[in-house]
């Protein structure tokens, strides 16, 4: 299993050596492949690694992004009363990626990312609810961003390899949480070059999907729910059933 | 080695999962008691979202439910005409049960009622074990042999719809098995047991049932009114995660097998005040955890559950 991995390591490699001497004559470049486009939440999962490799010709900073669907969230805050914690609801909170992950070569701020559109500064969550004021609005986003830091669903890391002098092939490895939300995902990168610029932005898509009995368990239970409530009901009987005339 | 549960879209230690259902199977073999009451605050202090581990836990109670039960049937100690009017009443319950449940987990509070009601039982249990115990102890010290009338006549024998059970000698209002078993149902619905630590004394000490009976009774209609709770949680809720159910059910049944054939070997005793003692354990672990100032008191959850 792990030759057949390196053989196709050594594949991909290959084609981007080959990418970067034929793109030698253009302009500028950057290219990037995922090594695995499809991720199969089976009933192992406990995460993934995920690494993406690329080739170009441009000097400065390389930024790889992996950005999720947007999705929304239920914000609780926790209150004292009497003696208990307890849940109050605040609000809803809309229109924030369930993924948002960065790798660079060299630091960059949220604040430079977002004069490109990227990084958390440039999302524009949606809260709608009259009663909160701007800066609560603003407040409940950063604890969010923190929560989904805390989770390993945020997260920026300094962590390319060269696998080349200068930039000419890169690779960038993300941990992908185990609670991953089902769906498509989206990787960008792009140079952050020298002249403070950025090169044309390349895009590559993965997807993350239920696989087995992973899979059939969630879409009886989602899609025909009072289908799967019969199943567990009879399956439950049946093993108890069976065990008690045993038993016996 | 980790399992992925499809519903509770979060990954949990197998080993641990198992070990779990074996334990609470195991005291259930040992000393006939149902485990259901330790095992949903186990789930969720092992970070099971409570929403899953109340229905899940349903599932199972199915399954111990109907093994506990053939062995009543088989020796004929199931009263069936109390059995279906107590049924009746709980298959309102439940269904009221699991109604409460969808507006408590909308509403974010799920997780405290649950903490709280287990936090109540567990503590009212634990006490009445040490106590029953206790007493035990001192008639066994001071050699006292208590005789009892078969049941005593109380307001029930006052109120309409007289039914005469033939099999428990008695003939008491249908109304009162009816509402035990609403309220049985109702708690059953919302905490995920079989609701036997609190039908098995009712029918004892209010109804009056002959102590042969009143497992059997208990176990029988159990069956169904966890059924009914499970088919509406999976049904309304989406929260009856079927892997994490089978791998409890799977590691109850060794446990409970383990347990009753070494039952005879272990000092019965001992082992009730070790269960006494780890149910008074898991009510103080959730009592702290409702007290003590969370990590974060912020909190975020997607409408279809996990992360």
């Amino acid at each position: 299993m792990k030759i057949f991995v390196k053989i196709k390591l050594i594949f991909l490699l290959t084609i981007l050596s080959f990418n970067v001497q034929a793109s030698r004559h253009k302009k500028e470049f950057i290219e990037i492949h995922s090594h695995k486009l499809n991720i199969p939440v089976s009933i192992g999962f406990r995460g993934n690694t995920i690494n993406i490799y690329g080739t170009t010709n441009i000097d400065g900073n390389i930024v790889v992004i992996i950005k999720g669907k947007n999705i929304k969230y239920r914000v609780n805050k926790q209150i004292k009363k009497k003696i208990f914690w307890v849940n109050k609801q605040i609000t809803e909170i809309k229109n924030i990626p369930s993924i948002y992950m960065i790798s660079t070569n060299k630091y960059v701020s949220y604040d430079r990312l977002n004069n490109f559109n990227f990084g958390l500064n440039s999302i524009s969550p949606i809260i709608d609810n009259d009663k909160l004021s701007k800066d609560e609005k603003k407040e409940i986003w950063n604890k969010v961003k923190k929560l989904k830091q805390t989770k390993g669903n945020y997260h920026f890391k300094i962590n390319h390899n060269n696998l080349k002098d200068r930039n000419s092939l890169f690779k960038a490895t993300f941990n992908l949480p185990p609670n991953i939300k089902i769906g498509e995902y989206d990787i960008y990168a792009f140079v952050i070059k020298k002249n403070g610029d950025i090169s044309d932005i390349t895009q590559q898509k993965i997807f993350i999907n239920r696989k087995g009995i992973i899979d059939f368990i969630y879409n009886k239970a989602r899609y025909y729910p009072n289908l799967y409530g019969l199943i567990v009901v009879l399956l439950s009987l049946l093993i108890g059933l069976v065990s008690g005339y045993r038993k016996n | 080695m980790n399992i992925y549960l499809p519903i509770a879209e979060m990954s949990m230690n197998i080993f641990n999962l198992i070990g779990l259902g074996g334990i609470v199977g195991f005291l259930s073999g040992l000393l006939g008691v149902s485990g259901g009451f330790l095992l949903t605050p186990s789930l969720i202090l092992m970070g099971i979202p409570s929403s899953i581990a109340v229905a899940s836990q349903s599932a199972n109670v199915i399954a111990t439910s109907a093994t506990g039960s053939m062995t009543h049937i088989k020796k004929n100690n199931v009263d069936y005409k109390m059995a279906f009017i107590v049924l009746f009443g709980g298959m309102i319950g439940s269904s009221v049960g699991v109604w409460v449940f969808t507006i408590l987990n909308e509403s974010s509070q799920l997780d405290l009622t649950v903490k709280i009601l287990y936090m109540i039982f567990l503590t009212v249990i634990g006490l009445l074990m040490f106590w029953e115990l206790g007493i035990a102890k001192i008639r066994k010290f001071k050699k006292i042999v208590v005789l009892k009338k078969l049941h005593k006549h109380n307001f029930m024998h006052r109120l309409p719809l007289r039914t005469k059970f033939k099999k428990s000698r008695l003939y008491i209002s249908s109304l009162f098995p009816m509402i035990i078993g609403m309220v049985v149902g109702f708690l059953s619905a919302l905490m995920g047991i079989g609701g036997g630590f609190i039908m098995v004394p009712a029918m004892i000490y209010l109804l009056g049932m002959h102590t042969s009976v009143v497992v059997g009774t208990t176990l029988f209609q159990g069956i169904f009114v966890s059924i009914n709770a499970t088919f509406w949680q999976a049904s309304i809720n989406h929260t009856v995660d079927f892997l994490l159910a089978f791998i409890l059910i799977i590691g109850g049944v060794v446990g409970a097998r383990i347990g009753s054939s070494v039952s005879s070997k272990l000092p019965a005793d001992r082992l009730r005040i070790i269960l006494a003692s780890i149910v008074i354990f898991v009510s103080i672990a959730l009592f702290v955890d409702l007290i003590m100032p969370p990590k974060e008191i912020y909190s975020i959850v997607s409408p279809k559950g996990a992360w």
